[in-house]
């Protein structure tokens, strides 16, 4: 890395130079060509680390949350007419919904065919009632509680509703069907929807909404087919008539608003700082050329992606956030190369002169990224790949590319500045005591800020998606209830089913029916409905039929009851123990099954809900132990979860940066208390970073910590800039420099804050204050330090 | 509110929304009964049930207020008192003396036995034609209405026909039977009715009263 290889090199380069700049821009034509197939992941998942909690959390609520559901709000503008109007707008929109991407289209539910297939669970009751509910009902037949029900039944004919109760009477004196009722009416109320049923239709509160769910085969990750489908959807809702309005409601608007935000961000991102990079550069040097210097890292930036996007099929959005960065953090090489050409007089010499500099830092800048490689989050392997690669092409198109458009011997040279590299400043000591005094106020702020761990703050949705989300939530309700899920896994739909049960029922035990909403409490498997149905019929055929038979005889006498008013409950008594199929077009339990279990990635997965209650939690934890294909899915815990899982990885992830960051520092710097100095600008930009976010009132999100550790390495950079100004004569130009690497790298960033994207913006916030403030700390607090502390070691 | 309620509600669900227009005496009496913003009458049912060894004979008392309030007391042999004002409907027994409240609003069944209930006491027969055929009883001496349920419609299961039978001045039911496919019959005659009277307010509590 001594450049005596270089001017060879350059030599060999500029012999064929018509080839490399050929070869450059087929390589630069290529790529971007590629890009044209460049898809984003909008999701969060790259963010998270692979295999963690945290990840399958995230993933499971992603895919059980509906996500294969659309909701179309159709709402009439007159209250009059709304009823008809609605009927007939949502009835025409079903059938228009034809699509290979629409699989099943629900407008709401016929009453009375719900009314049947409800009554099937009462039929087969026998197979569904529990153990427990059979001693309930052995403790129902003594002679005093059956003069109670017979009393009950008489007053019950006596009232409005005895007009259409007396089957009802009949054939099931004990109430049995209502045991069956209630966990139904649980069941459909878990949902969380506030919505009624008129004529077969949703019906909102207000009555002037409907709403038709939609299912689609469209998943949340295919970007280009979730705007297929949202394209298809709007064109029929332009069809709907005058006086209803409609809103689409699905996790598609997100992805593709997400896109459109980080596309849109991108274009004006890119075109500000292109700009700004041009307007500074011709600025300051006065040449044409030196736009060269931009189109550098811009060209290695676009290479670096195609590579990128070819290792990963997937790139977060993240990746492309760090683009303008890069090319504010790359354009030094650029900067340096042409400085010394034009202040040279040979073009080969003068870059031989410049490479090993110029080639360190790139390393100690790529050090950052390279810790990134030990973090297990997806999205930070892909930023290392595309930053490290961004910032070695980046150094070879500024040392051998770069020289081939530039002639020498422009500038003033370097040895005709005859002024001090380093003059200690006054008073350095109490300088000194001010910085030490900054440094432990700062850092007392810097323990008040936060972490925001709700990652879905950093999702991009237009206003208008969410204005609408918030318009749908105060129409029909949230659509879910605070709910923590208890979900079991398995490889068929029996052995699930199975396995639920066994678990439904220790959840049972241990928190109560009450709050534990699940399938297997009003169709529990088959093997389970076969032992129920044996129970039944053996507590019948036990002489409890026998027992209830005489004291319905007696009690219902004294009532005025005709002697034969209870038969069809004894004749029917044990058809419901008759094993059957599952009903597969039973519409209630089609959509209960809808709710209660998935198929996520060919395997089977019930979901059972409770209240998200720490307590609750802790209960149920316990009773899983010995269960490992159930699990708890708290929303409330969520949060911790993600704290903790970007916590650890942050920590592992910076003490890697650190590691490495102050290993290069060293070699280069060969002393302790030098490389102290050193790093000190990077302490100071990170505390001063943190104190600003506190005093901001601006919790650290993940896009924040990321950026973070980009702002440590870079103010790493200065300060051994400024340190090796301190210390070598020839580094006279090093503030210069300095002051030159940080306005590009903050007009690199600045440009994020133009975005619409929470988590761009972020990016951009962080990189702005931080290399800002180590900037500050390198110019002012290095050359403080060294004064004192430096000479020492000198 | 029991299960029976909830059972009927559903069972009642064949709410329709064509009007029929086609039949010029429903046609008729529906605007004549919309004319009452109020009816206040006494009533006696009689229940022939194959389940009950004897007819069984309700006294009570029923008040409609248009738009949304509907007062049902049954005084003997039982007391029991059901109020349906707007979106809430109350009951009271004396068999647990307490008083049920609920809110009709989140509450879709409900809202349900409400429709009907206003449906067929309020007049408003254009809610039912969706699940009823309507004929008229040409026989008669005085207005009538045969109701016979529609093939597929939940009511054709149980009930084989309504009928209403009409006060000569067509301003209100006079009597009402409901023939059931087991062969049980409910009968319901309409006496003392008033319309468009002063209605005691406490006609719209759901305490005990009347006794």
């Amino acid at each position: 890395m001594d450049g005596s290889h270089s001017p060879r090199l350059f030599s060999c380069l500029e012999r064929h130079r018509g080839l490399v700049i050929g070869l450059l821009f087929a390589c630069v034509a290529l790529s971007g060509i590629s890009l044209i197939w460049l898809r984003f992941d909008n999701t969060l998942d790259l963010m998270l680390p692979s295999g963690s909690p945290a990840q399958r959390m995230m993933t499971f609520l992603r895919e059980a949350n509906f996500s294969n559901k659309i909701v179309i709000s159709l709402e009439a503008r007159d209250q009059e007419t709304a009823h008809r109007l609605l009927v007939q707008a949502s009835d025409d929109l079903a059938a228009s919904l034809k699509s290979p991407m629409i699989g099943k289209v629900v407008s709401g539910f016929s009453a009375p065919d719900l009314m049947n297939d409800a009554g099937f669970f009462m039929r087969y009751a026998p197979q569904i009632l529990t153990s427990n509910d059979l001693v309930a009902l052995d403790a129902g037949i003594t002679s005093d509680c059956v003069s109670g029900t017979v009393r009950r039944l008489y007053y019950q004919l006596l009232k409005p509703e005895g007009m259409f109760m007396v089957q009802a009477i009949q054939s099931d004196p004990l109430g049995i069907s209502q045991i069956i009722l209630k966990r139904l009416e649980k069941l459909s109320t878990s949902m969380g929807y506030d919505v009624t049923m008129e004529n077969g239709h949703f019906i909102s509160r207000d009555g002037r909404h409907t709403m038709l769910l939609l299912e689609t085969t469209v998943p949340l990750t295919d970007g280009a087919k979730a705007r297929e489908l949202l394209g298809f959807l709007e064109g029929k809702l332009k069809g709907v008539p005058e006086g209803i309005s409609a809103s689409l409601i699905c996790g598609h608007t997100h992805v593709v608003g997400n896109e459109d935000t980080i596309m849109r961000d991108l274009g004006v991102v890119l075109t500000l700082a292109s700009l700004a990079f041009m307007v500074l550069y011709v600025a300051f040097f006065k040449d044409w050329r030196a736009l060269l210097i931009f189109l550098m890292p811009a060209l290695a930036a676009v290479i670096a992606l195609a590579v990128t996007a070819c290792l990963f099929p997937r790139l977060s959005y993240f990746v492309l956030a760090f683009g303008p960065v890069i090319a504010g953090i790359a354009d030094d090489y650029g900067i340096a190369a042409y400085v010394a050409i034009r202040s040279g007089s040979d073009r080969g010499k003068s870059i031989g002169h410049i490479v090993p500099p110029v080639t360190a830092g790139a390393i100690t800048t790529s050090g950052i990224f390279f810790a990134f490689f030990f973090s297990h989050i997806p999205g930070y392997y892909q930023l290392a790949w595309f930053c490290i690669l961004s910032i070695f092409l980046a150094l070879f198109l500024a040392l051998f590319v770069l020289p081939l458009f530039l002639r020498p011997g422009r500038l003033p040279s370097e040895e005709d500045d005859d002024s001090p590299s380093f003059e200690a400043p006054r008073h350095a000591r109490r300088w000194l005591c001010v910085f030490a005094a900054l440094f432990v106020l700062l850092g007392a702020i810097a323990t008040r800020v936060k972490f925001d761990s709700d990652v879905t703050r950093l999702d991009g949705t237009s206003p208008a998606t969410l204005q609408a989300e918030d318009a749908f939530k105060v129409v029909w309700g949230t659509g879910e209830k605070k709910e923590a899920i208890l979900a079991v896994m398995g490889d068929s739909y029996e052995s699930v089913r199975e396995k639920t049960d066994a678990v439904y029922e220790r959840a049972v035990a241990a928190i109560g029916a009450d709050r534990f909403v699940g399938l297997s409490s009003i169709w529990p498997s088959a093997q389970t409905r076969r032992d129920r149905a044996a129970a039944w019929t053996g507590f019948w055929r036990n002489g409890h039929e026998e027992k209830l038979r005489s004291m319905l005889a007696e009690h219902g006498a004294a009532r005025g009851f005709s002697t034969n008013a209870f038969t069809p409950f004894f004749t029917h008594l044990y058809d419901g123990a008759m094993l059957v199929d599952e009903p597969v077009s039973n519409r209630v339990l089609v959509n209960l099954k809808d709710r209660f279990v998935q198929t996520p990635r060919g395997h089977y997965q019930t979901l059972s809900f409770f209240p998200d209650d720490p307590t609750l939690v802790a209960e149920l934890s316990k009773v899983l132990e010995g269960h490992p294909e159930a699990s708890i899915i708290s929303r409330n815990a969520i949060s911790g979860v993600l704290s903790s899982a970007f916590m650890g990885e942050m920590t592992r992830t910076s003490a890697f940066a650190g590691v490495i960051i102050i290993l290069t520092a060293w070699l280069f710097i060969r002393s302790l208390p030098l490389t102290l100095i050193a790093l000190s600008p990077a302490f100071a930009a990170v505390i001063g970073l943190l104190s600003v976010m506190a005093l901001l009132n601006r919790p650290l999100n993940v896009a924040n910590l990321i950026s973070g550790i980009v702002v440590f390495g870079l103010s790493i950079d200065f300060g051994m800039q400024i340190l090796h100004a301190c210390r070598h004569p020839q580094g006279k130009h090093a503030r210069t420099a300095v002051t030159f690497a940080m306005i590009t790298t903050i007009m690199g960033a600045a440009a994020l804050l133009f975005a619409h994207h929470p988590a761009l913006y972020s990016i951009g916030l962080t990189l702005v204050i931080g290399v800002g403030l180590g900037y500050v700390a390198a110019m002012w607090m290095v050359p403080v330090l060294y004064a004192v502390l430096g000479r020492v070691e000198k | 509110m029991n299960i029976c309620v909830r059972v009927l509600a559903v069972s009642l669900a064949f709410v329709g929304s064509a009007f029929a227009a086609d039949l010029p005496l429903l046609a008729e009496l529906q605007n004549s009964l919309a004319g009452a913003t109020n009816v206040q009458s006494e009533f006696v049912q009689m229940k022939q049930l194959a389940l009950l060894q004897q007819t069984v004979v309700i006294k009570g008392r029923l008040a409609v207020q248009q738009p949304d309030r509907l007062s049902w007391q049954v005084l003997d042999p039982i007391h029991y008192n059901l109020v349906i004002d707007g979106s809430t409907l109350k009951q009271w027994d004396e068999e647990s003396g307490k008083v049920q409240s609920m809110s009709l609003a989140g509450n879709p069944v409900f809202k349900v036995v409400v429709t009907q209930l206003r449906a067929w006491f309020s007049g408003q027969f254009d809610l039912l034609t969706k699940d009823f055929t309507v004929e008229t009883d040409a026989a008669s001496l005085v207005p009538r209405l045969i109701f016979i349920p529609r093939e597929g419609s939940f009511a054709c299961k149980m009930i084989s026909r309504v009928v209403l039978t009409f006060r000569e001045d067509k301003r209100y039911i006079q009597d009402m039977i409901i023939e059931e496919r087991s062969g049980d019959r409910t009968s319901m005659t309409f006496t003392n009715t008033l319309l468009n009277a002063v209605v005691d307010p406490v006609v719209w509590e759901v305490k005990p009263h009347g006794r």
